[in-house]
Protein backbone atom coordinates (compact mmCIF):
# COMPACT_ATOMS: atom_id res chain seq x y z
CA UNK A 1 0.00 0.00 0.00
CA UNK A 2 1.13 3.64 -0.82
CA UNK A 3 2.14 6.01 1.81
CA UNK A 4 0.72 9.39 2.04
CA UNK A 5 4.12 10.56 0.80
CA UNK A 6 4.48 8.15 -2.33
CA UNK A 7 0.82 9.27 -3.34
CA UNK A 8 1.31 13.16 -2.48
CA UNK A 9 4.81 12.61 -5.10
CA UNK A 10 2.44 10.35 -7.83
CA UNK A 11 -0.29 13.41 -7.47
CA UNK A 12 2.35 15.41 -8.33
CA UNK A 13 3.95 13.77 -11.07
CA UNK A 14 0.39 13.37 -12.58
CA UNK A 15 -0.23 16.56 -12.60
CA UNK A 16 3.36 17.68 -14.12
CA UNK A 17 2.33 14.83 -16.94
CA UNK A 18 -1.31 16.47 -18.00
CA UNK A 19 0.97 19.79 -18.05
CA UNK A 20 3.61 18.12 -19.96
CA UNK A 21 6.36 18.42 -17.43
CA UNK A 22 8.16 15.47 -17.13
CA UNK A 23 11.45 14.76 -19.01
CA UNK A 24 11.09 11.79 -21.33
CA UNK A 25 12.83 9.75 -18.93
CA UNK A 26 9.65 10.49 -16.91
CA UNK A 27 6.98 10.00 -18.54
CA UNK A 28 8.45 6.83 -19.81
CA UNK A 29 8.61 5.42 -15.89
CA UNK A 30 5.25 6.79 -15.28
CA UNK A 31 3.89 5.23 -18.21
CA UNK A 32 5.26 2.08 -17.44
CA UNK A 33 3.19 2.64 -13.92
CA UNK A 34 0.23 4.09 -15.29
CA UNK A 35 -0.36 0.59 -17.67
CA UNK A 36 -0.30 -1.26 -14.59
CA UNK A 37 -1.51 0.50 -11.59
CA UNK A 38 -5.32 1.07 -12.31
CA UNK A 39 -6.14 3.35 -9.82
CA UNK A 40 -3.13 5.47 -11.24
CA UNK A 41 -4.65 5.38 -14.36
CA UNK A 42 -8.09 6.51 -13.33
CA UNK A 43 -6.06 9.27 -11.25
CA UNK A 44 -4.29 10.16 -14.61
CA UNK A 45 -7.78 10.23 -16.38
CA UNK A 46 -9.22 12.85 -14.28
CA UNK A 47 -6.89 14.99 -14.24
CA UNK A 48 -6.61 15.44 -18.00
CA UNK A 49 -10.31 15.22 -18.00
CA UNK A 50 -10.47 18.13 -15.69
CA UNK A 51 -7.66 19.81 -18.02
CA UNK A 52 -9.94 19.49 -20.92
CA UNK A 53 -12.60 20.77 -19.23
CA UNK A 54 -11.19 23.90 -17.49
CA UNK A 55 -9.79 25.07 -21.28
CA UNK A 56 -13.24 23.79 -22.57
CA UNK A 57 -14.86 26.37 -19.91
CA UNK A 58 -13.19 29.53 -21.35
CA UNK A 59 -13.76 28.95 -25.03
CA UNK A 60 -16.45 31.94 -24.90
CA UNK A 61 -13.60 33.94 -24.65
CA UNK A 62 -10.81 32.45 -26.72
CA UNK A 63 -13.40 32.10 -29.73
CA UNK A 64 -15.58 35.07 -29.40
CA UNK A 65 -18.64 34.73 -31.36
CA UNK A 66 -19.25 37.47 -34.32
CA UNK A 67 -22.19 38.85 -32.99
CA UNK A 68 -25.83 38.08 -35.04
CA UNK A 69 -26.56 40.67 -37.78
CA UNK A 70 -30.10 42.43 -37.82
CA UNK A 71 -32.31 40.84 -40.02
CA UNK A 72 -33.68 44.02 -41.44
CA UNK A 73 -30.21 45.21 -41.37
CA UNK A 74 -28.33 46.56 -44.24
CA UNK A 75 -25.00 46.60 -42.59
CA UNK A 76 -22.10 44.95 -43.55
CA UNK A 77 -20.79 42.93 -41.25
CA UNK A 78 -17.71 44.21 -40.52
CA UNK A 79 -17.45 45.25 -37.19
CA UNK A 80 -15.66 42.38 -36.03
CA UNK A 81 -15.88 42.51 -32.22
CA UNK A 82 -13.72 39.92 -31.09
CA UNK A 83 -12.41 42.10 -28.36
CA UNK A 84 -9.55 43.91 -29.78
CA UNK A 85 -8.39 41.00 -31.73
CA UNK A 86 -10.01 42.57 -34.85
CA UNK A 87 -8.49 45.52 -34.03
CA UNK A 88 -9.43 47.95 -36.89
CA UNK A 89 -12.60 46.37 -38.64
CA UNK A 90 -14.56 48.89 -40.64
CA UNK A 91 -18.35 49.19 -40.33
CA UNK A 92 -20.03 50.06 -44.05
CA UNK A 93 -22.66 52.21 -43.11
CA UNK A 94 -24.50 52.14 -46.29
CA UNK A 95 -27.07 50.42 -44.15
CA UNK A 96 -27.14 50.54 -40.97
CA UNK A 97 -26.83 48.61 -36.92
CA UNK A 98 -30.13 48.44 -35.91
CA UNK A 99 -29.64 51.36 -33.60
CA UNK A 100 -30.51 53.49 -37.21
CA UNK A 101 -31.87 50.89 -39.52
CA UNK A 102 -35.15 50.39 -37.97
CA UNK A 103 -37.61 47.68 -39.26
CA UNK A 104 -40.28 49.03 -41.38
CA UNK A 105 -43.04 48.29 -38.34
CA UNK A 106 -40.64 50.41 -36.16
CA UNK A 107 -40.46 52.98 -39.01
CA UNK A 108 -44.40 53.06 -39.28
CA UNK A 109 -44.45 53.63 -35.44
CA UNK A 110 -41.96 56.86 -36.33
CA UNK A 111 -42.77 58.70 -39.29
CA UNK A 112 -41.04 61.82 -37.86
CA UNK A 113 -37.76 59.81 -38.92
CA UNK A 114 -36.10 62.35 -41.60
CA UNK A 115 -32.58 61.01 -41.51
CA UNK A 116 -31.77 58.17 -43.99
CA UNK A 117 -28.54 56.68 -44.75
CA UNK A 118 -29.21 56.55 -48.11
CA UNK A 119 -28.36 60.26 -47.75
CA UNK A 120 -24.86 59.68 -47.70
CA UNK A 121 -22.50 58.47 -49.95
CA UNK A 122 -21.82 54.66 -49.71
CA UNK A 123 -19.13 52.86 -47.69
CA UNK A 124 -18.47 55.19 -44.85
CA UNK A 125 -16.56 53.63 -42.37
CA UNK A 126 -16.46 53.92 -38.72
CA UNK A 127 -12.64 52.27 -37.30
CA UNK A 128 -12.42 49.95 -34.05
CA UNK A 129 -10.22 51.90 -32.04
CA UNK A 130 -10.03 49.25 -28.86
CA UNK A 131 -6.34 48.62 -29.24
CA UNK A 132 -5.98 52.13 -28.42
CA UNK A 133 -8.88 51.58 -25.63
CA UNK A 134 -11.20 53.82 -27.26
CA UNK A 135 -14.83 51.49 -27.34
CA UNK A 136 -17.06 52.38 -30.02
CA UNK A 137 -19.49 53.61 -26.91
CA UNK A 138 -22.64 54.78 -29.28
CA UNK A 139 -23.54 55.25 -32.92
CA UNK A 140 -25.98 57.26 -34.33
CA UNK A 141 -27.72 58.81 -37.77
CA UNK A 142 -28.21 62.48 -37.28
CA UNK A 143 -28.79 66.05 -38.70
CA UNK A 144 -26.53 68.61 -37.59
CA UNK A 145 -27.72 71.62 -39.61
CA UNK A 146 -30.04 69.49 -41.78
CA UNK A 147 -27.13 67.38 -43.05
CA UNK A 148 -27.09 63.72 -42.71
CA UNK A 149 -24.37 62.99 -40.16
CA UNK A 150 -23.33 59.85 -38.70
CA UNK A 151 -21.99 59.82 -35.25
CA UNK A 152 -20.03 57.52 -33.23
CA UNK A 153 -18.75 58.42 -30.19
CA UNK A 154 -15.78 56.25 -28.41
CA UNK A 155 -15.00 56.25 -24.23
CA UNK A 156 -11.38 54.93 -22.96
CA UNK A 157 -10.84 53.82 -20.01
CA UNK A 158 -10.09 57.00 -18.19
CA UNK A 159 -13.03 59.09 -19.21
CA UNK A 160 -11.91 60.08 -22.41
CA UNK A 161 -13.69 60.95 -24.79
CA UNK A 162 -13.73 60.87 -28.78
CA UNK A 163 -16.42 61.75 -31.78
CA UNK A 164 -16.37 61.13 -35.27
CA UNK A 165 -18.79 62.97 -37.55
CA UNK A 166 -19.19 61.55 -41.08
CA UNK A 167 -21.19 63.23 -43.79
CA UNK A 168 -20.63 64.29 -47.48
CA UNK A 169 -18.26 66.35 -48.54
CA UNK A 170 -19.31 69.64 -49.26
CA UNK A 171 -21.70 69.84 -46.46
CA UNK A 172 -21.11 72.42 -43.49
CA UNK A 173 -22.35 71.29 -40.27
CA UNK A 174 -22.18 73.36 -37.06
CA UNK A 175 -18.61 72.85 -35.28
CA UNK A 176 -18.06 70.17 -32.24
CA UNK A 177 -16.60 71.45 -29.19
CA UNK A 178 -14.12 69.30 -27.74
CA UNK A 179 -9.79 69.71 -27.15
CA UNK A 180 -9.10 68.94 -30.81
CA UNK A 181 -10.18 67.91 -33.88
CA UNK A 182 -9.08 66.16 -36.95
CA UNK A 183 -10.91 66.71 -40.20
CA UNK A 184 -10.47 64.69 -43.67
CA UNK A 185 -11.99 63.44 -46.91
CA UNK A 186 -12.15 60.05 -48.36
CA UNK A 187 -13.91 60.35 -51.93
CA UNK A 188 -17.35 62.05 -51.31
CA UNK A 189 -17.10 61.43 -47.37
CA UNK A 190 -15.42 64.09 -45.03
CA UNK A 191 -15.04 62.77 -41.11
CA UNK A 192 -14.46 65.15 -38.21
CA UNK A 193 -12.68 63.29 -35.24
CA UNK A 194 -13.31 65.45 -32.25
CA UNK A 195 -11.50 65.03 -29.37
CA UNK A 196 -12.49 65.76 -25.35
CA UNK A 197 -9.89 65.99 -23.03
CA UNK A 198 -7.22 63.68 -24.94
CA UNK A 199 -3.95 64.74 -24.70
CA UNK A 200 -2.92 66.32 -28.31
CA UNK A 201 0.26 64.51 -29.13
CA UNK A 202 -2.65 60.98 -28.62
CA UNK A 203 -4.77 62.45 -30.14
CA UNK A 204 -2.80 62.80 -33.38
CA UNK A 205 -1.83 59.81 -33.25
CA UNK A 206 -4.97 57.65 -32.93
CA UNK A 207 -6.51 60.16 -35.48
CA UNK A 208 -3.94 59.81 -37.95
CA UNK A 209 -4.36 56.08 -37.61
CA UNK A 210 -8.15 56.36 -37.77
CA UNK A 211 -7.61 57.98 -40.96
CA UNK A 212 -5.61 55.33 -42.17
CA UNK A 213 -8.19 53.01 -41.49
CA UNK A 214 -11.01 54.70 -43.04
CA UNK A 215 -8.94 55.03 -46.14
CA UNK A 216 -7.70 51.19 -46.38
CA UNK A 217 -10.72 50.22 -44.66
CA UNK A 218 -9.46 47.94 -41.71
CA UNK A 219 -6.19 46.55 -43.82
CA UNK A 220 -4.21 44.79 -41.36
CA UNK A 221 -1.26 47.19 -41.03
CA UNK A 222 -3.85 50.03 -40.02
CA UNK A 223 -4.37 47.84 -36.73
CA UNK A 224 -0.67 48.06 -36.31
CA UNK A 225 -0.68 52.13 -36.90
CA UNK A 226 -3.18 52.06 -34.20
CA UNK A 227 -0.95 50.42 -32.24
CA UNK A 228 2.04 51.96 -32.82
CA UNK A 229 0.50 55.52 -32.66
CA UNK A 230 -0.46 54.50 -29.09
CA UNK A 231 3.00 53.26 -28.19
CA UNK A 232 4.16 56.54 -29.62
CA UNK A 233 2.08 58.86 -27.16
CA UNK A 234 0.95 59.17 -23.63
CA UNK A 235 -2.28 57.73 -22.45
CA UNK A 236 -5.05 59.30 -22.21
CA UNK A 237 -6.00 61.49 -19.07
CA UNK A 238 -8.67 62.92 -19.49
CA UNK B 1 12.50 50.17 -31.46
CA UNK B 2 8.57 50.02 -30.82
CA UNK B 3 7.49 49.53 -34.31
CA UNK B 4 6.60 45.66 -33.79
CA UNK B 5 6.64 45.29 -30.39
CA UNK B 6 3.26 44.84 -30.02
CA UNK B 7 2.62 42.52 -32.95
CA UNK B 8 1.14 39.65 -30.79
CA UNK B 9 -0.65 41.32 -28.77
CA UNK B 10 -4.59 40.85 -30.85
CA UNK B 11 -3.45 37.24 -30.63
CA UNK B 12 -3.22 37.79 -26.79
CA UNK B 13 -5.95 39.21 -26.57
CA UNK B 14 -8.32 36.35 -25.89
CA UNK B 15 -6.27 34.31 -23.83
CA UNK B 16 -6.19 37.70 -21.26
CA UNK B 17 -9.76 38.20 -21.72
CA UNK B 18 -9.83 34.25 -20.22
CA UNK B 19 -7.49 34.65 -17.86
CA UNK B 20 -8.82 37.41 -16.59
CA UNK B 21 -12.22 36.34 -16.49
CA UNK B 22 -11.33 33.32 -14.68
CA UNK B 23 -9.35 34.89 -11.52
CA UNK B 24 -11.97 38.11 -10.93
CA UNK B 25 -14.91 35.28 -11.95
CA UNK B 26 -16.95 38.55 -14.08
CA UNK B 27 -16.72 38.22 -17.81
CA UNK B 28 -17.62 42.02 -18.19
CA UNK B 29 -15.35 43.23 -15.58
CA UNK B 30 -12.42 41.19 -17.34
CA UNK B 31 -12.89 42.71 -20.65
CA UNK B 32 -12.78 45.87 -18.78
CA UNK B 33 -9.50 45.50 -17.07
CA UNK B 34 -7.66 43.90 -19.85
CA UNK B 35 -9.09 46.78 -21.84
CA UNK B 36 -6.96 49.14 -19.67
CA UNK B 37 -4.41 46.66 -19.26
CA UNK B 38 -3.77 47.24 -23.02
CA UNK B 39 -4.15 50.87 -22.93
CA UNK B 40 -1.29 50.75 -20.25
CA UNK B 41 1.00 48.36 -21.92
CA UNK B 42 0.45 51.06 -25.26
CA UNK B 43 1.11 53.55 -23.34
CA UNK B 44 4.14 52.17 -21.98
CA UNK B 45 8.05 53.01 -22.28
CA UNK B 46 9.41 50.02 -22.27
CA UNK B 47 8.35 47.31 -23.48
CA UNK B 48 10.47 43.66 -23.58
CA UNK B 49 11.16 42.81 -27.22
CA UNK B 50 11.20 39.21 -26.58
CA UNK B 51 8.00 37.57 -27.60
CA UNK B 52 7.89 35.57 -24.61
CA UNK B 53 8.95 38.12 -22.08
CA UNK B 54 6.69 40.24 -24.00
CA UNK B 55 3.81 37.45 -23.67
CA UNK B 56 4.45 37.27 -19.23
CA UNK B 57 5.02 40.55 -19.24
CA UNK B 58 1.33 41.40 -20.91
CA UNK B 59 -0.39 38.84 -17.88
CA UNK B 60 1.45 39.96 -15.65
CA UNK B 61 -0.41 43.85 -16.06
CA UNK B 62 -3.48 41.64 -16.14
CA UNK B 63 -2.85 39.96 -13.35
CA UNK B 64 -2.21 43.29 -11.41
CA UNK B 65 -5.14 44.80 -12.65
CA UNK B 66 -7.11 41.75 -11.85
CA UNK B 67 -5.44 41.74 -8.25
CA UNK B 68 -6.68 45.26 -8.00
CA UNK B 69 -10.22 44.46 -8.84
CA UNK B 70 -10.03 41.87 -6.49
CA UNK B 71 -9.16 44.28 -3.62
CA UNK B 72 -11.50 46.61 -4.68
CA UNK B 73 -14.08 44.03 -3.90
CA UNK B 74 -13.07 42.90 -0.80
CA UNK B 75 -12.31 39.74 -2.24
CA UNK B 76 -8.36 39.01 -2.43
CA UNK B 77 -6.52 36.60 -0.32
CA UNK B 78 -2.75 36.15 -0.46
CA UNK B 79 -2.67 33.24 1.41
CA UNK B 80 -3.24 29.81 -0.70
CA UNK B 81 -6.55 28.34 1.44
CA UNK B 82 -6.68 24.82 2.85
CA UNK B 83 -7.98 22.18 0.57
CA UNK B 84 -10.38 20.18 0.89
CA UNK B 85 -9.78 16.57 0.85
CA UNK B 86 -10.46 14.89 -2.10
CA UNK B 87 -9.64 10.83 -2.84
CA UNK B 88 -7.97 11.57 -6.53
CA UNK B 89 -7.72 7.57 -6.95
CA UNK B 90 -11.30 6.91 -6.25
CA UNK B 91 -13.08 10.10 -7.46
CA UNK B 92 -15.86 9.84 -9.91
CA UNK B 93 -15.15 12.26 -12.59
CA UNK B 94 -18.22 11.32 -14.18
CA UNK B 95 -19.31 14.99 -13.42
CA UNK B 96 -16.43 16.60 -14.68
CA UNK B 97 -18.15 19.21 -17.38
CA UNK B 98 -17.88 22.00 -18.71
CA UNK B 99 -20.68 23.57 -16.85
CA UNK B 100 -19.49 21.68 -13.55
CA UNK B 101 -15.83 22.85 -13.74
CA UNK B 102 -17.23 26.42 -14.48
CA UNK B 103 -19.56 26.29 -11.18
CA UNK B 104 -16.67 25.12 -9.70
CA UNK B 105 -13.85 27.43 -10.83
CA UNK B 106 -16.52 29.73 -9.79
CA UNK B 107 -16.40 28.99 -6.15
CA UNK B 108 -12.41 28.24 -5.87
CA UNK B 109 -10.02 31.07 -3.93
CA UNK B 110 -8.61 33.42 -6.16
CA UNK B 111 -5.31 31.82 -5.75
CA UNK B 112 -6.23 28.42 -7.16
CA UNK B 113 -7.80 30.31 -9.95
CA UNK B 114 -5.20 31.99 -10.82
CA UNK B 115 -2.66 29.30 -11.05
CA UNK B 116 -4.75 27.14 -12.78
CA UNK B 117 -5.77 29.95 -15.45
CA UNK B 118 -2.24 30.32 -15.69
CA UNK B 119 -1.57 26.62 -16.68
CA UNK B 120 -4.56 25.80 -18.28
CA UNK B 121 -6.46 28.73 -19.80
CA UNK B 122 -2.93 30.88 -20.39
CA UNK B 123 -1.00 27.35 -20.81
CA UNK B 124 2.55 28.81 -19.45
CA UNK B 125 4.79 26.44 -18.51
CA UNK B 126 5.53 25.78 -14.61
CA UNK B 127 8.84 27.77 -15.55
CA UNK B 128 7.17 30.73 -16.68
CA UNK B 129 4.36 30.40 -14.49
CA UNK B 130 7.25 30.50 -11.98
CA UNK B 131 8.60 33.52 -13.05
CA UNK B 132 5.65 35.75 -13.30
CA UNK B 133 4.42 34.83 -9.89
CA UNK B 134 7.60 35.14 -8.38
CA UNK B 135 7.55 31.57 -7.00
CA UNK B 136 9.97 28.62 -7.06
CA UNK B 137 9.07 25.70 -9.88
CA UNK B 138 8.41 23.25 -6.76
CA UNK B 139 5.91 25.62 -5.55
CA UNK B 140 4.11 26.15 -8.55
CA UNK B 141 4.35 21.98 -8.94
CA UNK B 142 2.07 21.57 -5.50
CA UNK B 143 0.22 24.48 -6.00
CA UNK B 144 -1.48 23.47 -9.18
CA UNK B 145 -1.88 20.16 -7.74
CA UNK B 146 -3.68 21.67 -5.07
CA UNK B 147 -5.58 24.11 -7.12
CA UNK B 148 -7.08 21.31 -9.27
CA UNK B 149 -7.51 18.87 -5.89
CA UNK B 150 -10.03 22.17 -4.60
CA UNK B 151 -11.57 22.30 -8.17
CA UNK B 152 -12.62 18.45 -8.11
CA UNK B 153 -13.79 18.91 -4.37
CA UNK B 154 -16.16 21.86 -5.43
CA UNK B 155 -17.28 19.64 -8.49
CA UNK B 156 -17.47 16.69 -5.82
CA UNK B 157 -19.90 18.92 -3.60
CA UNK B 158 -21.52 20.89 -6.08
CA UNK B 159 -25.27 20.20 -6.41
CA UNK B 160 -25.00 20.28 -10.15
CA UNK B 161 -24.89 16.71 -12.14
CA UNK B 162 -24.32 16.27 -15.14
CA UNK B 163 -27.04 14.11 -17.01
CA UNK B 164 -25.77 11.73 -19.78
CA UNK B 165 -27.33 11.45 -22.73
CA UNK B 166 -29.28 8.46 -23.90
CA UNK B 167 -29.23 6.75 -27.19
CA UNK B 168 -31.45 4.88 -29.30
CA UNK B 169 -35.09 5.66 -27.32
Amino acid sequence: MATDRTRQDDVLRLNALVDGELSAAEQAALAARLAVDRDLARAHATLANLKAHVLASAEAELAPPLPPMAKHSRLRPMLGWAAAAAVVACIGIYGATTAFAPSEDTMAEFPHTVVSLAALPSNPVVPDLGVAGLKLSGIAMESPGGVATIVANYRGPHGCRLELRVRQTGTAIPTAGGTSRWSWTVGELAYDLTAYGMPAARFAAVASAAEHATRDRGKPEDSRRLREASVRSGPCLG
Amino acid sequence: MARDLHSSLPALLPRLVAFARTIVNNPESARDLVQEAVARSLAARRVPDDPSAYRAWMFRIVRNAAIDELRRNRLESTIEPMVPAVDLWRYDDAHVAKLTVEQGLAVLAPAHREIIALIDIAGFSYAEAAELLGLPDGTIMSRIARAREALLAAIDVSTIRVLKARHGH
